[in-house]
């Protein structure tokens, strides 16, 4: 009986170690996604003159699983309800953030993109893309550096702790 | 006496289990959150311990000092 919850303990302290540590580990990954992303943007924008909710629903079928759920969303506030381009990209952002590893700064570089999304000719809306793409390099190598020092503490840090409090009730 | 001997096995797994947090914890940098470890699992042996030697004076009231 003792060996059977100490078991149970220890299963459920290292699986909350091991997500604790997916969400470090994901953290760049989707940054790196949201950058190529904007690339994807800025290159149907400037060459192709796409309109956003074209370039939204084609975005959602070419870019990989967590982030083209946002486009999914986005294209679909777009044509189904009929928002303007602000409104449907801050519903979407909100609706599709509690989904992701992502924390609060990328959030505001996203937002503050999104406000200037369709607002400008080519030109200038390229520099915007240039600036939310430098902001998210930083925020990648931060990420980065946050992983590094995180992940495997995290992973050793579940499965040591679930011990310990075996250790203390046994 | 079996209960004592589970006693002192347990409080030397938390010491192994601290030690081995405390030297995870410092290997990535994070030496304040080390100390407290530390100084938590310090406290929960110490008072395990102070639980023990209750039980041992206890013991010599009732034998010695027995009205």
């Amino acid at each position: 009986m003792k060996i059977i919850g100490s078991l149970f303990i220890l299963f459920a302290s290292t699986a909350a170690g091991l997500i604790l540590a997916r969400r470090f580990r994901d953290r760049p990954r989707e940054i790196r996604q949201w950058r190529s992303a904007l690339q994807s943007i800025e290159a149907e924008i400037i060459y192709g003159r796409v309109p956003v909710d074209q370039l939204a629903e084609d975005l959602s079928k070419q870019i990989p699983s967590p982030l083209n759920y946002f486009f999914t969303l986005l294209s679909t506030q777009l044509r189904k309800k009929g928002l303007p381009l602000q409104e449907a990209w801050l519903n979407s952002v909100e609706q599709f953030w509690p989904r992701t590893a992502m924390k609060i700064p990328e959030k505001e570089i996203i937002l503050q993109f999104g406000t200037t999304l369709g607002t400008e000719d080519a030109e200038n809306q390229k520099k915007h893309i240039q600036l939310a793409l430098a902001h998210l390099e930083r925020e990648e190598s931060d990420a980065r550096q946050s992983q590094k020092s995180n992940e495997k503490m995290m992973r050793s840090l579940g499965f040591l702790t679930g011990v310990l409090v075996i250790l203390l009730f046994i | 006496m079996s209960l004592d001997v589970n006693t002192i096995f347990q409080i030397a797994g938390i010491g192994i289990i601290v030690a081995m947090i405390q030297t995870v914890l410092k290997q990535m940098g994070k030496d304040d959150w080390a100390q407290w470890v530390t100084l938590i699992g310090f406290i929960v042996i110490l008072y395990m311990a102070a639980t023990l030697i209750d039980d041992l004076f206890e013991k010599i009231r009732q034998v010695f000092l027995y009205m």
